[in-house]
């Protein structure tokens, strides 16, 4: 196995990388390397849809799948090997269609199909010791010797953001938002990806391109997430258990919130966010469900220990899942969509009755806990509200910096940085928050500047679109740019969505970002400091050090 | 053949500090490196045995076993073959920084895998992949050197020409009576004579076949990746051959130093998960948790990740490693079970 993806991955002085038995998450060497060919095939399928958009055929089930099945190598999401292997034979079976097609097509209009890459053409093998030994030549790594270890680092820096943008696609999708357009550029960057590219200067404007389109693609999630349920607006939520029955819902995806908070009602079942579901008590749609109490837990890493002393029954959605063997739940953990873990009872269509039943089963919480609140909800449309009044603290001298401090949570002891920096702001400064980084410090009281709130939680992970939404108007307001701002973004990142989301950021020319907890395993020192000579992109290093530069800066 | 003579009256090697006599770049990222003791001595042990190395490199003292390519027949020196891997720390480091004049300790000659010169079959067939062809090299050197009569069937692959390792050696004996060479590149050249792309059950089988059959009455070697070998041990089980005429060795790291055991046995328990089973001195505890089926992260296995942290309720136990563990950890009772052995009965718990 060969994987760098995440930050947890294996360092040492003589390399980095996941290359042994299994990943530090985790995968096995087995569900790592079928996972290789997986996006191999799944490039084949995208090199197919790439020519046949040249005659006119355009596969609205491919365009779903591709993305989707790509999801499923996100860390974190699925570590069951039949699944690899299911979502493999279907993208061998895909790419098999879409070829006569195109081939017909072709044929039809006196064209001589084009001669596509190797790649395009590999077929499956049936036996999975086969698919092993085919695997190694599939390696990500793969030609390193040769292309040198930059051209590695930008192949990985594609792919992996690509597998973020993925992620949201297949969101959006789950609300009805699609877009040939965005899938048309998607399968673009998978076959241009399958022809191992090595002209580094096509490569980096390739990252930036896949930065661009995810902006359209968080647009397009919000749009989905807004039409379906409402603007969020500020909303506290308790953050302690309630007495009763319990299901937990955890992962990104509000569709299937909605489907449980449906399927339970009167069931006496309290419902519970978990991690990244979190900001879905500020949508209007929600709020009308009583049973939806609150929020369990804190971020991913935690899970293990968290969920096992959950009285009740837990879905997961989407990432990130982690070994439930280890707290002895895998009977009432439930995985859906594209996640996985081999044993645990996978959710096919929309029926959760074995989640709910699974709930009634257990305990459920004893007692009350007292309430403990976080407030979230201040996405675009509440922050454009709040501007106006943001404006005049800014003007009046109030408010003298903005602190964007989020992305995705870790188990690293070096991430209290971002607990401590959230402390350490001075006084007149607000701090906006996404994903699950918040929860290092979203239970802290951080006040008031005449009446706006310090502490404003806009979302998940993909709401750093609406995060882009406020600097936006702040610029105009105060007729500048957005590097001009007193706005300082200081991200924590863990797995792909956060690359896409930094690419997202980059590729709008937002300067001096700091990231951490380490930089990503796949980027060189060469890699990082093109980010850095470009951009301004730095990492964290301690609390003091950063806020006197970002202060000085400023 | 003097010096194999006069050898014979020297004591058998037993660990301990060799001299690198010669370093041999064999490939682009693999080189062999000639050991002798600083006194005479015989290097006894079967072909296809491996021995344990300790450097230190950056990251501390470090185990790890390599193949030795060199055949008991010339016992004077021993030779091991390294290849470059990803995140390797051994065997880059052996790579980067050792050469002639180097030294290192080494522990005696030991592993199953290997052929017994006892017991010499007919034929032989040979499959590696790889930095796989290092233990074969030894088999294939001590039949040429004494055993000349037994068929050897090689079947080695390898990405392209400049990663085959022993290239020259391996040609050069291809055009020996009984001795047959197949090759197996997924990037060939032209350059030399070899089959394009992977080894497969039905080219094995055509191989065989071809060959003179007599599968049944050959011993195979088998030596490669996880992936590889799985390949070839699933068609052996497929192709009815008897499981005592498949000798194997993965090239998954065997990471630590030989242990010092009393051959006592104790009893390892994980009362949360109501697991009790036995455990030999010296025995990591990681061994036993994965075979217990006990959902622990085994990654690097070296004591570098950290992904094995378990915590030590009771019972005396040797950290080998606590690289990723901060005083207070330790002090907690927490370790990291694969390098971490029991010297008592234990009682462990999975971090969370």
């Amino acid at each position: 196995m060969f994987c760098v993806q995440c930050e947890h991955t294996i360092r040492t002085p003589q390399g980095v990388g996941c290359s042994f038995a299994q990943g530090m998450c985790g995968k096995t060497a087995e569900v790592s390397d079928l996972q290789d060919m997986l996006v191999h095939l799944l490039q084949a399928v995208s090199l197919y849809a790439q020519a046949a958009r040249k005659v006119g055929i355009v596969d609205a089930e491919i365009d779903e799948y591709v993305p989707q099945a790509f999801f499923s190598t996100l860390t974190n999401v699925n570590f069951d090997p039949a699944r690899i292997i299911a979502f493999s034979e279907r993208a061998g079976a895909l790419r098999n269609r879409l070829k006569s097609q195109y081939e017909a097509a072709c044929k039809a209009q006196n064209m001589v199909p084009e001669k596509l890459p190797a790649a395009a053409d590999y077929q499956l093998p049936s036996a999975k010791t086969v698919m092993l030994s085919d695997a190694l030549q599939f390696a990500l790594n793969r030609q390193k010797k040769e292309v040198g270890e930059d051209v590695i680092g930008l192949r990985l820096l594609c792919l992996y953001g690509l597998k973020g943008a993925a992620a949201y696609i297949e969101h959006a999708r789950v609300l009805g938002q699609t877009d040939v357009e965005v899938a048309g550029k998607f399968h673009d960057v998978m076959a241009y990806l399958a022809t191992d590219p090595t002209d580094m200067g096509q490569l980096f404007q390739t990252a930036m391109d896949i930065g661009t389109l995810n902006y359209r693609i968080m647009e397009m999630l919000d749009k989905g997430e807004t039409d379906t349920f409402g603007h969020p607006e500020p909303t506290r939520v308790n953050m302690r258990p309630v007495k009763g029955k319990a299901i937990l819902a955890s992962g990104h995806d509000l569709h299937d919130l909605e489907l449980i908070l449906q399927q339970s009602a009167g069931k006496g079942i309290n419902v519970y966010t978990h991690g990244e579901m979190l900001p879905a008590h500020a949508y209007p749609a929600f709020k009308k469900y009583p049973h939806l109490v609150g929020n369990y837990g804190t971020a991913w890493q935690n899970q293990q220990k968290e969920f096992k002393a959950f009285p009740g029954s837990i879905v997961m959605t989407s990432n990130c899942i982690i070994n439930p063997d280890v707290g002895q739940y895998k009977s009432r953990i439930f995985t859906r969509s594209i996640v996985g873990w081999p044993g645990a009872t996978h959710i096919e269509g929309s029926d959760f009755s074995a989640a709910i039943d699974a709930a009634l089963a257990m305990p459920g919480f004893d007692k009350d806990e007292p309430p403990h609140y976080t407030t979230t909800g201040f996405a675009h449309k509440a922050l454009m509200a709040a501007a106006p009044a943001v404006i005049d603290q800014v003007k009046a001298g109030n408010i003298k910096h903005f602190f964007l401090i989020g992305g995705c949570d870790g188990d690293k002891s070096s991430r209290s940085y971002y607990t401590d920096l959230a402390k350490a702001v001075p006084d007149d400064s607000l701090i906006l928050t996404l994903a699950c980084g918040k929860f290092r410090f979203n239970e802290l009281e951080f006040g008031d500047i005449n009446g706006i709130p310090r502490f404003l939680d806009v979302g998940q992970c993909n709401d750093s679109y609406s995060a882009i939404q406020l600097a936006l108007a702040l610029a105009e307001a105060f007729d500048c740019g957005v590097n001009e701002l007193p706005l300082s973004l200081v991200l924590s990142w863990f797995e792909q969505k956060a690359i896409v989301v930094l690419l997202t950021l980059l590729s709008l020319g937002i300067k001096d970002i700091r990231v951490g907890p380490t930089a990503p395993g796949f980027l060189t020192p060469n890699l990082v400091k093109v980010l850095n000579e470009q951009f301004g992109l730095k990492l964290i290093s301690t609390v003091e050090q950063d806020l006197k530069d970002i202060l000085q800066a400023a | 053949m003097n010096a194999m003579m006069n050898s014979e009256s020297y004591p058998a090697w037993q660990g301990g500090t060799l001299d690198c006599l010669e370093r041999r770049d064999e490939t682009a990222d693999s080189a062999s490196f000639v050991l002798a003791a600083g006194t005479p001595v015989r290097f006894d042990f079967k072909p296809g045995q491996f021995v344990t190395i300790g450097v230190d490199t950056a990251s501390g003292r470090q185990y790890r076993a390599y193949s030795i390519s060199s055949s008991p027949s010339r016992p004077e020196s021993l030779t091991i073959t390294v290849k470059r891997v990803d995140g390797g720390l051994v065997s880059n480091h052996l790579l980067d920084h050792f050469h002639a004049g180097s030294q290192l300790e080494t522990s005696a000659p030991a592993g199953s895998f290997c052929l017994d010169p006892a017991d010499v079959p007919e034929k032989i067939v040979l499959l590696s992949a790889g930095s796989g062809i290092t233990p074969m090299m030894s088999i294939v050197r001590w039949l040429r050197d004494c055993r000349s009569d037994v068929r050897i069937h090689f079947i080695h692959s390898a990405r392209c020409e400049a990663d085959f390792i022993f290239r020259d050696e391996l040609l050069a004996l291809a055009q020996q009576a009984n001795f047959r060479l197949d090759l197996f590149l997924t990037q060939p050249e032209q350059t030399i004579a070899c089959h394009t792309g992977r080894l497969t059950p039905e080219r094995l089988d055509a191989l065989l076949a071809e060959a003179g059959g007599n599968a049944d009455k050959s011993r195979f070697f088998l030596c490669g990746s996880d992936a590889y070998m799985a390949m070839i041990e699933h068609w052996f089980a497929a192709s009815g051959l008897p499981a005592d005429a498949l000798s194997k060795e993965s090239f998954t790291p065997a990471e630590l130093p030989p242990a010092e055991t009393s051959g006592a046995v104790f009893q390892l328990t994980v009362p949360s998960f109501g697991k009790t089973a036995a455990i030999a001195d010296g025995q990591t505890l990681l061994e036993i948790m994965e075979a217990e089926e006990l959902p622990i992260i085994g990654a690097c296995r070296s004591g570098v990740c950290g992904s094995c942290k378990c915590k030590v309720i009771e019972g005396e136990v040797e950290r080998i490693s606590t690289e990723t563990l901060t005083p207070d950890d330790i002090a907690a009772g927490y370790a990291l079970a694969c390098s971490t052995r029991a010297h008592s009965d234990v009682m462990v718990e999975l971090a969370v």
